[in-house]
């Protein structure tokens, strides 16, 4: 019990990104002539509490006013955190994407973009959201990160975070009582499934909250003029990525958090499809001028977690939309150089002489692949690979240690 | 913030019923002819009220009473010990400054984890320093010493717990069955309290209290806590 209270102690403070929706399927007309049959910005609607807005600061007496001092010292952690990225520009970018997208919520919310790999945003009920970097290197372009910054305001603006401590302690205090009487009737077994039954149901709550902020922010995208087809996406993205991993973990979908992003992936897209909209904007240009010159520090954050075929296919992705981009393709040498599969130096060597060909590769490039020449036997390559990259980076750290290995005796 | 000390407390309380164990490197606080003056840095403070079931709800209005209190009782008690109590302002004009404090602030919290750990856990002592308390924030304190013209820092971490209705409501009706091994657990307090000197950064005193009573919501109540916290605080 003590792990299923921690999660959902977790899972109360702060919801995470991911997120789909369900039947029945909302048609959105966008299209001009009818009004949007939903309105994602109403609060009371679908079990939320009606009493007041979001984003009203709650009575210190309330159990709401105790969540958000929790997060207001979250958020004092945040502002003094080594990974958060201070960059004005990147920043300005994505607290005017938040803003486009939040409505009357926009000065409510404050956005902050934290250096950390994997696929994550979250929302606290204080307005504080986080925007993971391992988020913005996994989009293609701004209309996905729309679709989950709108999933996260969704989550705001039906104030998820309260609704959710609600429904698990008055489920946990209901069952203490229950567990204490059937110990006094010394009824076998009822106990386990009631108490198994009861966690089920706090953890498929929710997720019905991830569905619900699936489709709000999926309404929120489409009416700021993204291409609502770029929601489902996005999590065809997370679903490949989890497929092609080796050391996927199984997990039961009983206590999960969050639905799977298969389901996610399935319903968004019939939703997407039933959204009648006329700009379909993708935002791709826009979104890859700010995020090319940042995203190499934050693909090497994703390197370092060593999840090497999930890795190799998000830079597939990415390469698909940018050919002749030489950081990706030096990233993907290094997955290569770094996996050691059977048949990966060869492609490590492909991919690094791809790099030094395309546009702007890092230097270190030049280092990989004489690492790798070195690995294969070709000293002579890879003394030449060593000298390029110690002139193109004659500043480099590691300058004696390279030096000392060409010419080196085999 | 300091959560993985939080987890060692917690632990900790598991294991031991109600104790306060304090370390001291000094006899008594040295300071000026006027006394010493003891600079206090934001209580790290939260009261909580758990619910029938277990759960641990946040209670935002509890704790701004109790932060008020224990400041309180704090003064009073330095002030029997002729030092006076400096309250902690962050620089709310200077963004280069503010951000040198919180990172004094945060770089107390590891020493202090640190010292958790390794003197409070005896299977993490260290061969280097056994029980000799013997940690230091180092030089860049003496910001803090020339800012608030302050010989000490004291720091605070509190967590304190108290029962539900619904809470003692289910210790009751459980109460007549622990014979079957029902047993439910109330409210507790966990604190943790140092003393850093500003002229050199040394970690001059320290302590932590575990106990399953205690009450930070009165005054008296607060005073009491403050005291037991503050156990062997150098005269």
């Amino acid at each position: 019990m003590t792990r299923a209270r921690a999660l959902l102690f977790a899972l109360a403070l702060a919801l995470a990104a991911c997120a789909p929706p369900a039947e029945p399927p909302i048609v959105l007309d966008l299209s001009g002539a009818t009004a949007p049959l939903i309105d994602p910005y109403r609060f009371g609607e679908g079990g939320a509490t009606t009493d007041q807005r979001p984003g009203a600061r709650p009575a210190q007496e309330t159990d709401e006013g105790g969540l958000w001092m929790r997060m207001d010292r979250v958020e004092q952690d945040l502002r003094t955190s080594g990974n958060l990225v201070r960059d004005p520009e990147l920043n300005t970018y994505v607290q005017g994407l938040v803003c486009a997208l939040a409505g009357p919520y926009c000065s409510d919310i404050r956005s902050y973009v934290m250096r950390l790999p994997a696929f994550n945003a979250s929302m606290a009920p204080n307005g504080v959201m986080q925007v993971w970097t391992g988020l913005l290197v996994r989009c293609r372009d701004e209309a996905q990160l729309a679709a989950v910054i709108g999933h996260e305001i969704g989550h705001y603006v039906r104030r998820h975070s309260m609704q959710l401590w609600r429904d698990a302690r008055d489920k946990t205090d209901f069952l203490v009582f229950f567990q204490i009487a059937i110990a006094a009737a010394r009824v076998p077994f009822v106990t386990d499934v009631v108490t198994y039954g009861v966690i089920g149901s706090i953890y498929a709550f929710g997720r019905d909250a991830e569905r619900e902020a699936d489709r709000i922010g999926l309404a929120l995208m489409a009416r700021a003029g993204y291409d609502p087809a770029a929601v489902p996406a996005i999590w065809r993205q997370v679903v490949r990525e989890d497929e092609a991993d080796r050391y996927r973990a199984f997990r039961t979908i009983y206590f999960a958090t969050h639905p799977t992003p298969r389901e996610r992936l399935e319903t968004l897209d019939l939703l997407a499809r039933g959204t009648r909209t006329e700009r379909r904007e993708s935002g791709a240009e826009r979104y890859r001028a700010i995020m090319k010159p940042r995203r190499l520090d934050w693909l090497r954050d994703e390197l370092a977690l060593r999840r090497f075929d999930r890795m190799e296919i998000l830079l597939a992705t990415l390469v698909e939309d940018e050919p002749a981009a030489g950081d990706l393709r030096y990233m993907q040498g290094e997955v290569y150089r770094l996996r050691g599969d059977p048949g990966d130096e060869a492609k490590a060597l492909d991919a690094f002489r791809a790099a030094a060909a395309a546009e702007a590769p890092p230097a270190e490039t030049h280092r990989s692949l004489g690492l790798v020449l070195r690995r294969t036997g070709e000293r002579a390559a890879a003394d030449a690979a060593f000298a390029d990259y110690l002139r193109l980076k004659p500043a480099a750290e590691d300058r004696a240690m390279i030096e000392a290995l060409i010419g080196e005796a085999p | 913030m300091i959560t993985r000390a939080l987890a060692l407390i917690l632990v900790g309380l598991a294991l031991a019923a109600c104790r306060s164990d304090p370390y001291a490197t000094i006899e008594s606080l040295v300071g000026r002819e006027a006394g010493p003056r003891v600079l206090l840095m934001p209580i790290d403070l939260e009261l909580s009220e758990v619910a029938a079931g277990g759960l641990v709800e946040p209670k935002a209005a509890w704790t701004d009473t109790a932060r008020t209190l224990m400041t309180a009782a704090l003064a009073e008690l330095l002030a029997e010990r002729r030092a006076t109590l400096v309250p902690y302002s962050a620089p709310a004009d200077d963004p280069g400054r503010a951000a040198l404090h919180d990172q004094l602030i945060k770089l107390h919290d590891t020493v202090g984890e640190a010292i958790l750990v390794h003197h409070y856990e005896p299977s993490f002592r260290l061969p280097g320093k056994g029980e000799r308390l013997d940690w230091s924030l180092g030089p860049p304190v003496a910001l803090l010493h020339h800012e608030f013209d302050a010989d000490y820092a004291l720091s605070i971490f509190f967590r304190d717990s108290y029962k539900s209705a619904g809470r003692t409501a289910a210790m009751a009706v459980a109460a007549p069955l622990s014979f079957l091994g029902v047993g439910l657990s109330g409210g507790a307090q966990v604190g943790v309290a140092s003393l850093v000197d500003l002229r050199t950064g040394a970690v001059v005193w320290f302590n932590r209290l575990i106990r399953n009573q205690g009450e930070l919501r009165s005054a008296d109540g607060a005073r009491e806590s403050v005291a037991t916290l503050l156990e062997g605080f150098p005269p």
